[in-house]
């Protein structure tokens, strides 16, 4: 017994010392993720406005803010309910895609290593550049540069169509057929950038489940659609909640996401609101962390974990 | 006899078929998306190096009828790619490697020490990662601009030297997974050969974990590279690769060419097409980058599903 607790007596010391480890991580967590937070929530209770002699005047507003934001803003509200209308439907659309890949992806084929790396792709160009307008946003006096920026990525994503519209056309398609057609086809481009890193995530998780199981379920004399829903569904539904979750984030964060576009442009545009963009985007964020609590709520009683 | 050798023709000509018609479906279905992944990237490739004519000719589709590398040259000049690069890359690199040291401390401490608060810690981690940056902009931007430091590359550097980087949360979860994997026994080893906890770390837990640190490493710099908001944020005059995009004027650089004699500097198509070409310029390196060490990105993210 003795030996015992002098043993955990040094294990604990020898505890101790992760915090040495973690210097670095805790004091960043303190300077600049916990204060900054708390100041956002003391700021969209107040009016802030710059100061011409230097810092920043600030008068208390209790809701004033929140208020505003809801029922004077003309734009916020409408932009916040379109940002969640699209989630609606691209999130389902997202999960759909990018499992139905990561199947065709898992199978053995000629070129796979070459498919693996095309669909890979978005995951490298995706996440930047290519989608984002905000480095021409963020500079608000070149106004020439902004309209060529979106005009570009209208370029970018308008050409996937463009010629299939024209063939169409040509061959005397009306144009509501056409327009009906080419909308998926546009969509199909958001849909693959979106799910760059989903795809991954499921082939993570197809890769994981044990052969053996398909095995047994064969010898039983079960269809491949029987042994897909039977054990290939359950056994990625850990990934569903993962992606689920990452691809929420990814909609409301994205840098091409008019929602945060508008509460930076409140912010960094002409007036300097920084109390109300806070408040804007502390509402934006709330209704964000219901949305998943709610799907992870829903998700995760369905969840199959692998023992 | 006869019966049960016609029944497993039928059978296996059956499967076969099958097979065949599924591999077309399939070859069908990753032919067409891979087509609609590289479809923008290949049109962009091509409208680089066509002659502003050929832009506005709906004839040339994709091979250039007076082929120019002039608007590489303008849009280099336009972003002034050298030093762009330069910034870059330094920052990129340094970056990076800040980062690998505050996650792989802070993981390996998570992972190996049970300290009081470990759990707790740890959901502070994962806070850092699922709160969107952008709901504290405001406040970490007059937080840097009261120590006088928005304009420079400090809060960048300082956030990820402390964990609070570019998706830091993620890059601490994935070597929290990993060290917690590795047996214990190595570590004891040490211990009991009279390594200290800081040479346990160094000589025995960092080379088993070569795999997990290319991995990371490997976002963490895409992820630095292709950000444009923390640099919008902190220092929009920084010039950098994915700063230029936006914010380079390419109009009196082509107005001085022959080429674009009699086109607008407004001009939609031309502006646009040398928005897209520094687009282009600035992930070229990424897809070089890519291009050598695919196997790497691609296996490492399957095998740990990482990224999540």
């Amino acid at each position: 017994m003795a030996m015992f607790k002098k043993k955990s007596a040094l294990t604990r010391r020898r505890d101790y010392f992760g915090f040495v480890f973690l210097i670095p991580w805790i004091v960043g967590f303190l300077l600049f993720f916990a204060y900054p937070f708390a100041h956002s929530v003391w700021m969209s209770f107040h009016n802030i406005q710059p100061n011409p002699a230097g810092g920043y005047i600030s008068d208390p507003v209790g809701f004033g803010n929140y208020v505003e934001a809801i029922r004077r803003d003309e734009e916020f509200l409408p932009l916040v309910t379109q940002s969640l209308l699209d989630l609606l439907i691209n999130v389902p659309v997202c999960m759909v895609f990018s499992f139905f890949v990561a199947v065709l992806l898992r199978q053995k084929f000629h070129g796979n290593a070459v498919a693996k790396a095309i669909f890979f792709l978005p995951v490298i160009l995706g996440t930047g550049v290519f989608l984002s307008t905000q480095a021409a946003t963020a500079d608000t006096s070149n106004v020439a540069v902004e309209g060529a920026m979106q005009e570009g990525i209208g370029a970018m994503q308008g050409l996937q169509s463009m010629n299939l519209v024209k063939i169409l056309q040509d061959i005397g398609i009306p144009e509501t057929v056409t327009s009906y057609i080419t909308g998926p086809v546009d969509q199909i481009y958001n849909v693959i950038s979106l799910s760059g890193v989903q795809i991954f995530i499921f082939l993570a998780g197809l890769n994981s489940i044990s052969p053996s199981l398909y095995e047994a379920a064969y010898i039983e004399g079960a269809s491949g659609w029987v042994a897909f829903w039977k054990i290939t569904f359950p056994m990625v539904s850990p990934s569903i909640i993962v992606n689920v979750v990452y691809t929420l984030i990814d909609n409301f964060t994205m840098s091409t996401n008019e929602t945060m576009d508008y509460i930076y442009d409140t912010a960094f545009g002409m007036n300097f609101q920084f109390g109300l963009s806070s408040a804007m985007a502390w509402i934006y964020c709330v209704l964000l962390a219901v949305l998943v609590g709610l799907s992870m709520w829903l998700i995760s009683k369905r969840v199959v974990y692998q023992a | 006899m006869t019966d049960i050798k016609r029944r497993r023709l039928l059978y296996t000509a059956q499967r076969k078929t099958k097979q065949w018609g599924w591999s077309i479906i399939r070859t069908i279905f990753i032919l067409g998306f891979s087509f609609v992944i590289l479809y923008p990237l290949l049109t962009m490739i091509a409208r680089t190096f066509m002659d502003p004519k050929d832009l506005y000719d709906s004839s040339v589709l994709w091979i250039p009828k007076n082929f120019t590398l002039i608007n590489i040259e303008i849009a280099a000049k336009g972003m002034s790619y050298g030093s762009a690069f330069l910034n870059s890359l330094w920052t990129s690199v340094l970056a990076t490697l800040l980062q690998l040291f505050s996650c792989l401390t802070a993981g390996y401490a998570f992972a190996r020490y049970n300290f009081p608060g470990r759990n707790i810690l740890f959901v502070f981690v994962l806070a850092t990662l699922i709160i969107p940056p952008q709901l504290t902009m405001l406040s970490s931007y007059m937080y840097w601009s009261n120590l006088g430091l928005v304009g420079s590359q400090w809060p960048m550097m300082l956030m990820s030297a402390t964990g609070m980087g570019i998706r830091a949360g993620l890059f601490i979860y994935l070597f929290r997974q990993y060290f917690k994997g590795m047996p214990k026994e190595t570590e004891e080893a040490a211990m009991v050969d009279g390594a200290g906890h800081i040479r346990t770390f160094l000589s025995v837990m960092l080379p088993g974990a070569v795999t997990i640190i290319v991995t990371v490493t490997l976002f963490s710099f895409v992820w630095q590279w292709n950000d444009v908001f923390y640099v919008a944020l902190y220092d929009n005059k920084f010039m950098n690769l994915s700063n230029g995009i936006g914010s380079a004027s390419f109009a009196q650089y082509f107005m001085q060419y022959p080429e674009y004699a009699g086109f607008s500097q407004y001009d939609p198509i031309i502006t646009s097409n040398f928005t897209s070409i520094a687009a282009l310029l600035c992930v070229a390196p990424l897809v070089l980058l890519f291009v050598v060490l695919q196997r790497y990105f691609v296996e490492s993210v399957e095998r740990s599903g990482v990224v999540g």
